[in-house]
């Protein structure tokens, strides 16, 4: 609440103070760095400015998913002297900014966005108070709101979830779950992906272990944030629709995905670009320091439910749903 | 006519004509506030609307400024409600973006009079406050319908006052002539305890009819007002079911199949608990229905709305509970009842008054008995004008402007009380001998005044910083008008009549202490808390006036003045046992009450979403404890004395600690409101128990001891300390809720003075070496 306060505090500022600089100034110079070409959160972060006319003048680098093309843009951004930085998901901030405990030179603030698990992945120590100049907004709504989403669909007890065992932030989500559902008497079936000799995730057998899941009494299955799940979604949705187990997405890309996945409580990839913007707008026009902003969520996200899915797996949305749920 | 019969046609006059008036007000201000609510929860489901629709249509990335069918359905909305003037949507600053007036739009609007605004806020999905959706609405048709039922009520009310006066005075003249035939006119007399009893039932049985006909005139004018619209916010909340089934039409799901309708159904009617059936219907067959089906099928008190659904055409019914009403007037009976018992208080002092002192003060043999009885009314009127402020006084202080202070806002809303108790326990010791040298009269007369100015300046006070400054003038007035009381009491006692003269002065105290909280929380209800500041302005000038009139001139028999210095204060501390009992038994005792009874309770209850009448009625159940047990508990000790020759003083106290102690556990429960009446009640009982034994001990443990210090001296300093006590309550209990919340600081003072309770038994349940029989 106190946090909401703060916010609306500095909106109304916003429309006071900071009033959009006049044309004669010296446009905002920001530097972004995307991990695998632009998405729409870049179309948010730049519509947010030119919705508020600020004027802005953006360098941007795209590292084509390679460590070493990061590694230049560091350089290179230390040269140009920019008014902030802007980095897309884990790797490119990582890059750009390093841990907390091994930082790299800053060229500016940075604002990230897209990190899924910014203190797990050491970018900050906290997500409030972290004590150096990165600052920015991740993406997945918080657990206990996923588990309220999915109940209010359809209660349950058992959850099943497929994950990547190599996958460091999967196997953390997946003990969070654990955790969570515990509290409340709930229960998480937990099944990770075949393995490789070298210990990477292999597509065997998703079929198999998705009927399995069924048969233990999984209600659901939760679609965490896991890389390598989503390179798979067509087929674990797909098992899934032939088993009637109702799915559920926590990112974007997996409900926006041709593949059958039924309901997720995702953030909107446009709404997470406004809010890197709207903090990177209080460090250039509000003078304030990265530092001193939070790393955030949005406090509200999209609930999405496919009525096509539903319909084929016959589990039609209860009509309360109808009043906050999106439905496409 | 007689002068008896003139003092009770005064007597009818004034007791029926209090419990009428309060009925009227009561009446009157339920009537606005239920239809306020009805209104305001209509207008706060339209504005809700509004905002999920600008917010959807910000969650597809639109910006706030940019939403091209927001106007239309503005519009439209505003067609649907013929209450609704004009809806805007304003940004932060206030400003118009949209409006379904073209005129206002980019304006900073003004809301003329007679509107009232319903609004709601829209946050973007990061938390940010965008603007706000408001709802104007008329207030024409509720002021207009609130105007006509207190003219109604007025009329008819004044009709009443007048049949139940004539009524009741026919009868206490025909009691009089039954049962004084043989005795003097005047009744002053003592007529017996038949007499008395027979006046009573006419007193109850007048102010009862008079009431209850009162209500019942106002319950046909209820039903007819409230009903419609009643079906009204019934037919805007069928527009939300149907806003669904039209989200349901465009995915072509079947609502009837939808899971959850019977939830749906069951949260609307919790939200709206006048509603009490809801049901989808084609061809007369109920597809989904809660509540009560009988409800659907009487004429006149439900609403139909055509739903278009996958399958069938349908019908959303919506049904109100015929006994709605009727379930207003039984949630108002408490708040009569309350009415009835303060006017019993009232038509007591008012016969006193009347044939006491007063009307009869010439005719009054006795200088020290008139003298009694003429402070008897401006002082209970004087401590009713400050106990009015009771029930809403921390509510009041927690909705002021605190100003450049941070201060945590349990802690501002416990300062005045505390403030008030502080002023009242330093001032009292220094003005005992001040109000002997200028005279009881002059003195209650200054108390008067300045008692009436700071309520006054109450009702005008503008931040928490006026507020306590004015409440340390009341403070200050209250003590300086009880020291007045209490030295008219002694001045015109002796040693022999001293005991019943100060049991009088303690019942005026309490009698005030039941009728002020509840007819404060009526009025503060009906009028606001301001306007009953004024009224106990008006009060307080009304006690001084007959203080003017009635006190006497001459000053009291001439004595030694008594002083408390420094060095008895610590001659009586020197001693252990007395520092005991004030340590573990009298401060404790106050601590509690006042933290409880004028603290947390109206806080709890206010913030259990009641009214302050609701925290009134509870803290009379304090008083109403105190004055019924406190003659039983003193009975029961001297009896106790008598048979055993012991002193069971110490186990009461004890006793009486501990039962306030378990009474705060007792709100570790989740009881609610019962849990808090339980609490007072016992905290009620716990006092009785231990109050007057307490007192005792204090000359007790100082028998023998501590040459050359007065009595007197020693109960000055037990005072002090016992009021300083009072002063600590409200601190210590904000200080505990501020840390975690109600049912800790209940707890927490609780156990504390259950621990008091053990150490203070374990050191006084062998009496020191003292002489057996040493009356106070």
């Amino acid at each position: 609440m106190k946090r909401r306060a703060a916010l609306a505090a500095l909106a109304s500022a916003a429309a006071g103070a900071w009033a959009p600089r006049s044309n004669a100034a010296r446009p905002w110079r920001i530097y972004m760095v995307t991990w695998r070409g632009m998405t729409d959160v870049e179309r948010g972060f730049e519509g947010y400015f030119t919705q508020r006319g600020i004027p802005v003048e953006y360098t941007w680098r795209d590292a084509g998913q390679s460590p070493a093309r990061v590694a230049e843009f560091a350089r290179e951004a230390r040269e140009l002297h920019p008014d902030l930085v802007y980095t897309w998901g884990t790797s490119a901030t990582l890059g750009m900014a390093g841990t907390h405990d091994a930082p790299l030179p800053a060229a500016a603030p940075i604002v990230f966005a897209l990190v899924a698990d910014p203190v797990g992945s050491k970018i900050v120590p906290r997500l409030a108070g972290q004590g150096r100049d990165v600052t920015g907004v991740f993406h997945v709504a918080p657990l206990a709101a996923q588990l309220r989403a999915m109940r209010a669909y359809r209660p349950f007890k058992r959850l099943g979830v497929l994950y990547n065992g190599a996958e460091a932030n999967s196997v953390a989500v997946a003990n969070a779950l654990d955790a969570e559902l515990a509290r409340d008497g709930g229960e998480l079936l937990r099944t990770s992906f075949a393995s490789g000799a070298d210990g990477r995730p292999l597509g065997d057998g998703i079929e198999e272990r998705i009927q399995r899941l069924h048969a233990r009494g999984a209600q659901w299955l939760y679609l965490g944030p896991d890389t390598y799940l989503f390179t798979q979604i067509d087929r674990v949705a797909a098992a899934a629709r032939e088993e009637r187990l109702p799915t559920f997405a926590t990112t974007e890309s997996l409900i926006d995905s041709p593949a059958p996945v039924l309901a997720g409580l995702v953030s909107r990839y446009r709404t997470i670009g406004a809010f890197a913007a709207y903090k990177a707008e209080q460090i250039l026009a509000g003078h304030k320091r990265a530092r001193e902003l939070p790393v955030e969520t949005l406090s509200r996200f999209s609930f999405i439910v496919r009525v096509e899915v539903a319909r084929a797996l016959d589990v039609l949305p209860p009509v309360t749903l109808l009043n906050f749920a999106e439905f496409r | 006519m007689t002068g008896g019969s003139r003092s009770q046609l005064w007597v009818a006059a004034g007791v029926v004509g209090f419990a009428v008036a309060m009925a009227c007000l009561l009446l009157g201000f339920k009537h606005r506030a239920a239809l306020e609510g009805l209104q305001r929860a209509r207008l706060a489901l339209v504005a809700d609307e509004m905002r999920d629709v600008v917010e959807r249509n910000l969650g597809f990335g639109m910006a706030f400024g940019e939403i091209a069918t927001l106007p239309d359905v503005l519009v439209s909305t505003r067609n649907t409600e013929e209450l609704i003037t004009g809806i805007d949507v304003v940004d932060p600053s206030g400003k118009a973006i949209y409006s379904t007036d073209a005129a206002r739009r980019g304006l900073l609007p003004e809301h003329p009079d007679g509107e009232a605004l319903s609004e709601a806020v829209v946050r973007n999905p990061f938390g940010v406050e965008l603007g706000r959706v408001s709802v104007r609405y008329r207030l024409d048709r509720l002021q207009a319908s609130s105007a006509a039922f207190a003219g109604f009520i007025a009329v008819r009310g004044l009709a009443v006052a007048i049949l139940g006066t004539l009524a009741l005075f026919l009868a206490l003249r025909a009691i009089h002539a039954r049962f004084a035939r043989h005795s003097p006119a005047s009744v002053t007399q003592a007529l017996g305890r038949r007499y008395r009893v027979a006046a009573l039932a006419a007193v109850v049985l007048a102010v009862t009819a008079s009431i209850l006909a009162c209500a019942a005139i106002a319950y046909s004018s209820f039903r007819d007002e409230l009903g419609p619209e009643a079906l009204r916010k019934a037919e805007t909340v069928g527009r939300a079911v149907d806003a669904l089934a039209q989200k349901a039409m465009r995915w072509q799901l079947p609502l009837e199949k939808l899971p959850g309708m019977e939830d749906l159904f069951d949260s609307l009617e919790r939200q709206n608990p006048e509603i009490t059936w809801i049901a989808l219907r084609a061809d007369d067959r109920v597809l989904v229905g809660r509540g009560n089906p009988a409800h659907g099928t009487l004429a006149g008190n439900h609403v139909e709305l055509p739903i278009i659904t996958m399958a069938d055409p349908a019908v959303l019914e919506i049904a109100v509970d015929p006994a709605w009403v009727a379930r207003l007037f039984r949630e108002m009976a408490l708040d009569l009842a309350v009415i009835l018992l303060v006017s019993l208080v009232i038509s007591f002092e008012l016969a006193v008054y009347l044939t006491g002192a007063g009307a009869f003060r010439a005719a009054a043999p006795d200088p020290a008995v008139s003298a009694l009885g003429a402070m008897r009314a401006p002082f209970f009127l004087f401590l009713f004008s400050e106990d009015l402020s009771r029930s809403f006084l921390p509510l009041f202080a927690g909705a002021l402007p605190v100003g450049p202070f941070a201060i945590p806002p349990n802690l501002v809303v416990s300062l005045p009380i505390a403030l008030f108790m502080l002023i009242v326990a330093l001032s009292q010791p220094g003005l005992g001998a001040w109000s002997e040298r200028i005279g009881r009269r002059r003195a209650f007369l200054a108390g008067g005044i300045i008692g009436a100015a700071a309520h006054l300046g109450s009702a005008f006070a503008g931040s928490l910083a006026q507020l306590l400054a004015i409440r340390s003038f009341a403070g200050f007035a209250w003590a300086v008008a009880f020291v007045a009381a209490q030295g008219l009491v002694i001045d015109n006692t002796d040693r022999g009549t001293r005991t019943r003269g100060l049991a009088v002065f303690v019942g005026i105290i309490m009698a005030a202490s039941m009728c002020g909280p509840p007819i404060g929380g009526l009025l503060a209800d009906g009028l606001g808390a301001r306007w009953t500041f004024a009224v106990a302005a008006a009060l307080a000038a009304g006690a001084t006036l007959l203080a003017w009139r009635d006190l006497p001139r001459l000053a009291g028999p001439a004595r030694a003045p008594v002083r408390t210095g420094m060095s008895d204060y610590a001659a009586a501390l020197a001693n252990p046992r007395f520092a005991a009992l004030l340590a573990l038994a009298a401060i404790p005792a106050k601590v509690i009450v006042i933290a409880f009874c004028f603290y947390l309770v109206p806080l709890y209850v206010a913030q259990s979403g009641h009214n302050a009448a609701m925290a009134g009625r509870l803290i009379m159940l304090y008083s109403v404890m105190m004055v019924l047990l406190v003659p039983v508990a003193t009975e029961a000790v001297e009896r106790l004395q008598r048979r055993h020759a012991s002193r069971p003083h110490a186990a009461f106290v004890a006793a009486g600690l501990a039962l306030s102690g378990l009474a705060g556990l007792l709100m570790l429960l989740p009881l609610g409101l019962a849990g808090a009446a339980a609490l007072v009640l016992l905290l009620g009982v716990a006092q009785a128990l231990s109050i007057a034994p307490q007192a005792a001990l204090v000359a007790e443990v100082n028998a023998g001891r501590a040459a050359g210090l007065g009595e007197s001296a020693v109960y000055g300093v037990y005072r002090l300390v016992e009021r300083l006590g009072n002063a600590m309550g409200p601190v210590i209990a904000a200080f505990l809720l501020q840390l975690a919340g109600f049912p800790f600081a209940f707890a927490a003072i609780g156990g504390a003075v259950l621990a008091c309770a053990i150490a203070f038994y374990a050191l006084f349940r062998e009496p020191a070496a003292v002489p057996v029989g040493v009356a106070p």
